[in-house]
């Protein structure tokens, strides 16, 4: 009885552990091979694809097999049909993945062409992508390695973020899975928008490749660029003038419009200028006869404007009466000053570049515009003397640190395709190898199953 | 002996994580004493997973209706979700919680293993609340000792802790709208955000601020609060040449002669600061070593603390209480193991003097009346299985039974997951 036993025994042991070598062995190689993808941003999204397609497999084989098992009954049959369904799924996934790689790498070089972008062939990539020969580092890691270095250079995640649920005027963001991207009303990027990797990068190459392209004429995008934004505000029947009349303008930037709750305006400074002269006039008082002493009397006489009257008019006579500049300045003057240090864009109002005729001056004001004055707002400068995590605690990195547009291009192709691809590389690089495995699983795991049944069934004629 | 190595057992198990937990929760019950029930959290929590698992033991050991495997694996179970099960889901459910809860400034990485130091910062932040009011005069009914013994126990530190959190949360931090605040918290200071967080028109709810005016007489004249406030730490910016440069060498010698007269503009500049058309809040403005500008905030002087820290503290006994809760994880996970452990053990000996027992039965001769009240059980052939065995019913004498063919079936059926009951007739030598 305890021969039989063991026997019965031996046989489920081994067809457990002949089904084990299938699919579940393929499943957990697959795994194993992903890890490096694990915890990298730039596979965060896509890390499982590898493994989530060959369990996909398994999931299909099994089906299969349960279904014609209700059809039929002999063993034979099963192990044979359920083989040529597991050994054949697996070798034409195999195959038919290389066939379509193929092509979607020549479409890529073929895309790529006219960038200068280097990418490997798809026979190169596939057994690159992941080394087996010790000390050799794997394209995953180089990728890896340069997201990491772009993402530090910007201080910027590989997905953007949003600090807020809204916009400083309290209007609605909107995010865009496409892009990557948060937008306010106006169709510019929210307020709170950190850069994600797509935007960073589609914000450079725009830049560089529009300073490009007025080089080529001969032509600054800069000073071009100021012409035009001049040409708006001067010419008076220009269309951003004419917005300027419209509603939705004057709701931001009309007579107590939204938007000056957000910067410095001249009746604010006025009520700052006060208080200071109020808090001031005292302690400076002393200073006057000092001065006079050392022979600075016309300084000494400024003193006497340091009072709570101290608005911006006196400020403005102040320096015309110094002349200290050659054209006398105006309250105007000043406004425009203060425009320069607190301006606030309305989310709700279309900026000036919006009305540049010229698409590719347009484009660039754009992205000139986020990558310097948005980037300075939210410390991630994308162009400037200082680039990078540039606030009150950090000074950033230098200029010539910043990427050029060619390295802008290459990165921008790898995160096109490698994220999504290499995760199947994995896959791919098993199912070959698991094609024989699985079938001999299949044939083994049926065999002992049989065995077992026979045994059973000789055990319960006999009655014992 | 097998009475005492069960008993043992026994101890080895909730009894001594008990003890344990008592030990380890310790530093955070001495640091939160004045915070009551709550500092004992996880001590509460042991004890009622203790109690849960002993009424399933004890219920089942007494009605019998399961083998005791089954009251073992029950037990096992019970054990395993009341101690694993029970952190397996808070470490998938609450760190998200308590990022929510605390508004991302509490993460549970911070309490999993290092809870002790998250009491002495709970501690410390009372102790530093207190110190302040003391020293501003706003706490002066008792001693500076008192107020520190007493602590949260002490109904005038938390009333004046409660105002003075509602006016720093709804006329502070609630008033900076859009994304300037977040950013400035998570190390995205840029000076447009700066100037965004000073010149932001807000709107406030005018809360009452408890203070001790100039006469010394208690007052609640609301009051504003800057982004500097909230962020409750003095900025310094060297202007030298050391640091940003905008004061050129050769100017350094003058402003180190003038240090004195310029902080005397400076006084009234912060004055100005204070005037509700500019900042509304004070933040005082020194020069110090002639080219380091130190901008410190109202904090100290209205004896708040930041506002994370203010927040922190108006939720202090319910984040003492999380505390407790985060100190018992690593021993309950432990104690997952060793419960189950402890508890198969425990069956086996269990079911070990179960077997003694029937054997005693069975090897005494038995007279044919005694026969006759047999029950099933003291024959039935149990083997630790997860399933109910195959069963002979005894009518007969025993002598007339062929033991060894009654073994064979219950064996065999046992081998196949077969469950019958059969008449001993079928056995009869």
């Amino acid at each position: 009885m305890n021969k039989v036993k063991r026997k019965l025994s031996n046989y489920r042991r081994m067809k457990t552990i002949s089904y084990l070598i299938g699919f579940p062995l393929l499943i957990v190689m697959v795994f194993v091979c992903s890890i490096s993808f694990i915890g990298q941003s730039a596979f965060e999204d896509t890390w499982w694809y590898g493994v989530a397609a060959v369990a996909a497999l398994w999931v299909v084989v099994t089906l299969l097999q349960i279904v014609f098992s209700l059809f039929a009954k002999g063993w034979k049959a099963r192990t044979m049909f359920t083989l040529i369904v597991a050994v054949g799924l697996v070798l034409a996934s195999a195959i038919v993945f290389d066939a379509y790689m193929g092509k979607e790498f020549e479409k890529l070089e073929k895309e790529n062409q006219e960038y200068g972008v280097t990418i490997e062939n798809y026979e190169y990539q596939i057994n690159w992508f992941s080394t087996m020969t010790t000390g050799k580092k794997s394209m995953t890691k180089k990728f890896n390695d340069s997201v990491f270095d772009f993402l530090k250079t910007y201080h910027i995640d590989y997905k953007a973020d949003n600090y807020g649920d809204e916009n400083t005027d309290l209007s609605e963001i909107v995010y865009n899975q496409e892009d990557d991207a948060w937008y306010s009303p106006n169709g510019m990027f929210a307020d709170g928008y950190i850069f994600g990797i797509k935007q960073a990068l589609n914000v450079l190459i725009t830049y560089h490749e529009q300073q490009d392209y007025f080089k080529a004429q001969g032509k600054d995008a800069d000073e071009e660029l100021q012409k035009a934004l001049t040409a708006l505000e001067n010419n008076a029947s220009s269309e951003w003038n004419k917005y300027k009349q419209t509603a939705e303008y004057k709701k931001a930037y009309g007579e107590n419009g939204e938007a000056y709750k957000y910067m410095l305006t001249l009746d604010r400074l006025d009520a700052i200028l006060g208080a200071l002269g109020r808090e001031l006039e005292d302690s400076v008082g002393g200073l006057g006869p000092i001065l006079s002493w050392v022979g600075l009397e016309e300084y000494a006489a400024l003193l006497s404007y340091i009072n709570e009257d101290l608005d911006v008019d006196t400020i403005v006579t102040v320096i015309n009466t110094m002349g200290l500049f050659e054209e006398p300045i105006t309250r105007d003057t000043l406004a425009e000053l203060l425009k320069g240090f607190s301006f606030y864009q309305s989310p709700q109002a279309k900026p000036i570049f919006e009305f540049i005729e010229d698409e590719n001056l347009k484009e660039y004001a754009y992205v000139n515009y986020y990558a310097t004055v948005h980037g300075a707002k939210i410390g991630s400068v994308l162009i400037g003397p200082k680039i990078g995590h540039v606030d009150m605690n950090n000074s950033g990195f230098p200029e010539d640190m910043g990427y050029t547009l060619e390295e802008l291009y290459q990165l921008r192709t790898e995160i096109s395709y490698k994220p999504q691809f290499y995760p199947l590389f994995a896959a791919r690089r098993y199912l070959y190898v698991f094609a024989g495995v699985i079938g001999l699983s299949t044939v083994l795991a049926y065999h002992f199953a049989r065995k077992e049944k026979e045994l059973f069934a000789t055990l319960t004629m006999e009655g014992n | 002996m097998k009475k005492f190595l069960q008993i043992l057992l026994h101890l080895a198990g909730f009894p001594l994580l008990i003890a344990l937990v008592v030990l380890e929760s310790l530093h955070i019950i001495e640091s939160g004493l004045s915070y009551g029930v709550m500092v004992f959290v996880g001590v509460i929590v042991t004890v009622v997973m203790a109690i849960i698992y002993y009424l399933v033991f004890g219920i089942m050991a007494k009605r019998k209706k399961k083998s005791i495997y089954r009251q073992t694996i029950v037990s096992i179970l019970v054990a395993f979700i009341c101690l694993g099960g029970l952190w397996i889901a808070a470490d998938v459910f609450l760190p998200d919680f308590l990022d929510d809860a605390t508004s991302g400034t509490i993460f549970y990485e911070d309490l999993a293993d290092d809870f002790n130091s998250r009491a002495d910062v709970n501690k410390e932040l009372l102790e530093e609340y207190i110190n302040r009011n003391v020293d501003n005069g706003n706490l002066k009914t008792l001693s500076r000792q008192q107020y520190l013994d007493e602590g949260a126990r002490n109904q005038e530190v938390m009333d004046l802790l409660k105002k003075h959190f509602e006016s720093i949360d709804m006329d502070g931090y609630a008033t900076f709208v859009g994304p300037w605040i977040d950013m400035a918290d998570d190390e995205r200071l840029t000076i447009p955000t700066l100037i965004h967080l000073i010149i932001n028109q807000r709107e406030t709810q005018d809360k009452p601020f408890p203070s001790r005016g100039e006469d010394g007489v208690m007052v609640n004249d609301p009051v504003l609060w800057s982004i500097l406030d909230m962020l409750g730490e003095p900025m310094e910016f060297d202007l030298g040449p050391d640091g940003m440069g905008v004061i050129p060498p050769q100017y350094l010698g003058t402003l180190n002669l003038m240090q004195s007269f310029i902080n005397e503009l400076l006084a009234s500049v912060t004055n100005a600061i204070e005037d509700e058309a500019v900042v509304g809040s004070p933040i005082y403005i020194m020069l110090n070593n002639g080219t380091v500008l130190t901008l410190t905030p109202s904090n100290e002087s209205r004896g708040v603390l930041k506002y994370m820290s203010m927040a922190w503290l108006d939720s202090n006994d319910l984040i003492f209480a999380i505390t407790a809760f985060m100190a018992v994880r690593r021993l309950f996970l432990i104690f997952a193991g060793v419960l189950v452990v402890t508890t198969f053990a425990i069956g086996l000996l269990r079911d070990d003097s179960k077997e003694e027992k029937k054997k005693a039965v069975k090897d005494r001769p038995l007279s044919d009346t005694e026969l006759s009240v047999l029950d099933r059980d003291n024959l039935k052939v149990e083997y630790f299985r997860p399933y109910d065995p195959s069963q002979i019913v005894i009518t007969q004498s025993l002598n007339k039974l062929d033991f060894n063919k009654m073994n064979t079936q219950l064996l065999y059926d046992s081998q196949y997951k077969v469950t019958k009951q059969y008449s001993d007739e079928e056995f009869i030598k």
